[in-house]
């Protein structure tokens, strides 16, 4: 099951890594290992095999709605489902666990385009055009020319906080126009999994550099070459303090957080004695000065500081003298750990299923991580499947997926962004700046509590209240005259027809206060995306 | 409907505008299925002794360094493990000696703002106490002390469970309150209480006239809600009306108290503000910190990021004493504390790495203050946690359990800490 790799992919640690008896003393030189020349490159062209399509089975037929649906296979929750789901009677649900919003047009678009098509090419975004985030990122976005630039351009040119202000814009536009809905699903998931803060000293540009070569250059990839890359990212060494774990002088906080939260997880077996194992291992990994002018703020491995004697993680022997390669090996093991394996499959279970997703499932999604080496395309096809949808109950929005799915429900045209970045901060969800190394909580019991901030944003989306913003959702009930055509139109447009009755009485009594007027219909507007229906995806 | 102003016997809070008003009519009519509730009314008049303490828990998130703040200054092996790190001893000439809190244990010197409470017999001190679990991980080790059990697989924090058994106040809407964007793991599964990131300033904005209309559909349409989605909107919708009687703005601090402005400040601000309304508020959670506890690098208690934390939580907490001993406050207890302390050796990057004993605090009117109360296991090699770092002499439980029992009218502790029995330390006098 080894995925087709790039034959000509260039020779680099990375290729050397892949071969599986990593743990023996590798011969020669190991490249990159040569005193102060860095050279951990990945190689990223790879593109991985062919979207499998699934064999035809009979086929059920599945009710739609998402809290009918969810709150159905609870019951019988143990049990395998006696047929497989109808891929085409779950195309919404699809959509609303892969995107950042349902609009009517996607639809149209992935009902086309059926449920295996549709994913598949979610699956592969570089084939994916956009023009309409690149209208909006030319719009919007004051010096576009930053996505390109490296930490030391950023150092040299910039001040720190429009570039920071310019990462969180960047995410919004994505999250709202751009057609890779699932890739950017994934990048939100992998800059959580690999939280860093971007308010500690240079964060903001160490952001914007990881963003771009480590989430979205390997999102999707394979997981030891993501994880090979966050290792090898100056801004992660920095945030958990690798730049100064030094032979002698151990700093076992990268170590820590690597086994427990990027890769084994937390009571997984490993033991006080493998962090202090693993910190020796990634001693002299390290980040160059960030004030030189064209190689500040990149990854270097500083042999001098690299504790060069014997090591032995989760009991297995490291022979003395590898140099970086400890770190590369250590790498590998942990990647190919079956551990990770559940922990990854575990996390993504819930990201796109549900806070306690079914072990079956966990186990299936792990099994394929496995066979896979980490295949992240692969183990995506494992969970995002009918059956897996029809099962899962739905999931509470945080509040970056609930302002972007209120933006695309809306469609205002935006002449500035902070009021987004303003809501975000207010509802707790302040993008790039969690401070401990473990990401914002998936959990509805943390995001719960703070829905004030949350009616207020809805509200004022609906009802054009927003600053710097234009819209008018009275428009899309032009030429309806009658009350309960307008609720029609809502329920088709924002909710895919999954309302429900006690929603749209609601919204029914308040149309009536002055039900022919735009002004209260944005307002009802306002009041749907504020209300429960619209908190689920 | 009766004037706002006449609700709150709080001299504080009687400054009451149309505005205000206004807000708060729609809200309370929104809010109609509520008891018709006034908050100061319904205690009685005298309700120092009778009434609970108002309970604060402070969180210092991310390990704050123990040995630092509170040095043991007579101790060798100290000051043999932290070559730059080590606070010196009170009777040394450095600019940056400790202060002598009982001849063995000082103050770092930052840390001399919250001396005169101690002085005052308002502080207490506790050393060497901590969890019982071996983690080294933040997560794990402020997931199990929120959680005040030896596993994380129970849903419910140790607050709730101490809400759920014992009475809320008469007609209480609001049993607590985490001043932070999310609800913390110790108020999980609590009833009536909700996560409030900035108290002042908490309502539904829009056209006024529509307001209590959009209350009441919010409460309908959350009804549907998954918990604790649910219980969250309804507790919301509940609050508003309690929040705006309190006219945090002209809130004027006594004592001469000056909160700082940071979150922290603003935060245990609020705190006051709502113990002294005496709205029915039991617990309140905070955070303090100025920027991160978790020193690993250039720790500096001195003069760098160390002193800094230490100046912030000290001031911060003064100026919250002051406030609260001045006048007729309620009586209250502030217990401050981190899921861990740190290494006793620093580390190669003039920091400290994760630890295990730590140190707790407690303010309050009944406590046994002016003493740092500890039974020191010592830091010679062979007394050390796993070889490295400060034991845990007394378990967090004790402290919290006595906390309960004594000042919140808790009589079954079971509740709050089921598979652990407090050993009560002389907490309160």
């Amino acid at each position: 099951m080894t995925p087709n790799r790039n034959p000509n992919a260039p020779t680099s640690s990375s290729h050397d890594l892949s071969s599986r008896d990593g743990l023996g003393a590798p011969s020669g030189t190991p490249p990159g290992a040569s005193p102060g020349t860095p050279e951990v490159s990945f190689c990223a062209q790879g593109r991985r095999g062919f979207f499998t399509q699934l064999l035809s089975r009979p086929r059920a037929a599945a009710p739609t709605a998402i809290f009918a649906a969810g709150a159905a296979a609870q019951e019988s929750r143990a049990d395998d489902f006696p047929a497989d789901i109808d891929p085409g009677a779950m195309i919404v649900k699809l959509l609303r666990r892969t995107t950042y919003g349902v609009t009517p047009a996607d639809v149209e678009y992935a009902a086309s385009a059926g449920f295996d098509g549709y994913l598949s090419e979610q699956l592969h975004p570089g084939s994916i055009s956009d023009p309409e985030f690149e209208n909006q990122f030319a719009r919007l976005i004051p010096t576009p020319e930053i996505q390109n630039f490296s930490f030391a351009q950023l150092y040299q040119r910039y001040r720190e906080y429009p570039v920071r202000l310019e990462l969180v814009d960047t995410a919004f536009l994505r999250a709202i126009y751009s057609r890779k809905q699932l890739f950017e699903r994934m990048v939100e998931f992998w800059t959580d999994h690999f939280n860093m803060d971007s308010l500690i000293s240079f964060g903001g540009f160490f952001q914007a550099v990881r963003d771009r070569d480590v989430t979205r250059q390997f999102g999707l990839e394979h997981f030891h070459e993501l994880l090979l890359a966050s290792c090898t990212n100056a801004g992660m060494l920095t945030f958990l303090t690798n730049v100064t774990n030094i032979a002698g002088h151990p700093n076992e906080n990268f170590a820590r957080e690597l086994l427990e939260l990027h890769t084994l997880g937390v009571s997984s077996g490993y033991t006080q004695n493998d962090v202090n194992e693993v910190a020796r291992c990634f001693t002299g990994w390290t980040c160059t000065t960030t004030n030189e002018p064209t190689s500040g703020g990149l990854f270097q491995f500083n042999p001098n500081f690299h504790d060069s004697g014997e090591k032995t993680v989760l009991g297995n022997t490291i022979p003395a003298g590898l140099g970086i390669q400890d770190g590369l090996i250590v790498i590998r093991m942990l990647a190919d750990h079956p551990a990770t394996s559940t922990f990854i499959a575990r996390k993504l279970c819930r990201w796109f299923l549900e806070e306690t997703p079914r072990e079956s499932v966990v186990q299936a999604a792990a099994l394929r991580f496995r066979q896979t080496q980490g295949d992240i395309r692969e183990v995506l096809k494992a969970i995002i499947t009918p059956n897996n949808l029809f099962a899962a109950g739905p999931k509470y929005k945080r509040p970056f997926h609930l302002i972007a799915s209120g933006m695309r429900a809306i469609q205002p045209v935006m002449s500035q962004m902070w009021p987004l970045r303003t809501a975000l901060r207010e509802c707790g969800h302040p993008l790039f700046e969690w401070g401990p190394p473990d990401g914002f909580p998936d959990t509805m019991q943390y995001w719960g509590g703070g829905q004030m901030a949350r009616w207020n944003f809805c509200s004022s989306l609906g009802e054009n209240r927003l600053l710097d913003m234009q819209s008018d959702a009275s428009t899309f009930y032009q030429g309806m005259t009658m009350p309960q055509q307008v609720l029609d139109e809502m329920n088709r447009r924002f909710l895919q027809g999954e309302m429900s009755g006690t929603d749209r009485q609601i919204l029914l009594d308040f149309l009536a206060f002055d039900p022919n007027s735009p002004r209260q219909r944005r307002a009802v507007t306002g009041l749907l995306l504020a209300i429960h229906g619209f908190q689920w995806y | 409907m009766s004037q706002p102003n006449q609700r709150l016997a709080c001299r504080e809070f009687q400054k009451c505008s149309r505005r205000r008003f206004l807000a708060l009519s729609a809200a309370g009519a929104a809010a109609a299925s509520l008891p018709d509730w006034m908050p100061c009314a319904t205690f009685a008049k005298d309700h120092r002794g009778s009434q609970p303490d108002v309970l604060i828990v402070a969180f210092l998130r991310g390990g704050a360094d123990a040995l630092t703040i509170c040095p043991p200054f007579l101790d060798a092996n100290y000051y043999a493990a932290r070559p730059t790190l080590a606070v010196p001893r009170p009777d040394s000439t450095s600019p940056h000696r400790a202060i002598n809190l009982d001849g063995t244990f000082g103050f770092a010197s930052a840390m001399a703002p919250l001396y005169p409470a101690y002085q005052d017999g308002r502080l207490l001190v506790v050393h060497a106490v901590g969890s019982q679990d071996t983690t080294r991980s933040h997560f794990e080790a402020a997931r199990l002390m929120e959680v005040g059990m030896a596993s994380a697989t129970t849903p419910n924090g140790w607050l709730a469970r101490h809400l759920s058994a014992v009475p809320p106040m008469p007609n209480s809407i609001l049993r607590a309150v985490a001043v932070s964007d999310g609800v913390p793991r110790s108020l999980v599964g609590a009833g009536r209480s909700l996560p409030i990131p900035d108290p002042t300033n908490f309502n539904l904005r829009g056209d006024p006239i529509t307001q209590a209309y959009r209350y009441e559909a919010i409460r309908s349409s959350y009804l549907q809600s998954r918990e604790p989605v649910r219980s969250y909107a309804m507790s919301t919708t509940n609050t508003v009306s309690l929040l705006n009687n309190l006219d945090f703005d002209s809130y004027q601090p006594a004592g001469g108290a000056e909160y700082p402005g940071t979150k922290g400040g603003r935060s245990l601000r609020a705190a006051a503000a709502i113990t002294k309304a005496q709205v029915g508020v039991e617990v309140m959670t905070i955070e303090l910190h100025h920027s991160n506890w978790d020193l690993h690098q250039s720790q500096n208690p001195f003069t760098g990021a160390m002193a800094t934390e230490m100046d912030h939580l000290a001031r911060c907490l003064d100026a919250f004493q002051r406030d609260m001993f001045s006048g007729a406050a309620p009586s209250f207890t502030l217990v401050v504390m981190s899921e861990f302390g740190r290494s006793l050796p620093q580390n190669g990057s003039a920091g400290t790495d994760h630890g295990h004993g730590g140190l707790m605090m407690v303010l309050g009117n009944a406590v046994a203050g002016g003493r740092v109360l500890t039974q020191w296991p010592g830091l010679a090699p062979e007394q050390l946690y796993l070889g490295r770092d400060l034991q845990s002499t007394f378990d967090y439980r004790d402290i919290l359990g006595e906390i309960l029992e004594r000042r919140l009218g808790n009589t079954n502790l079971d509740a709050a800490f089921p598979d652990y029995t407090p050993i009560f330390r002389g907490v309160y006098e």
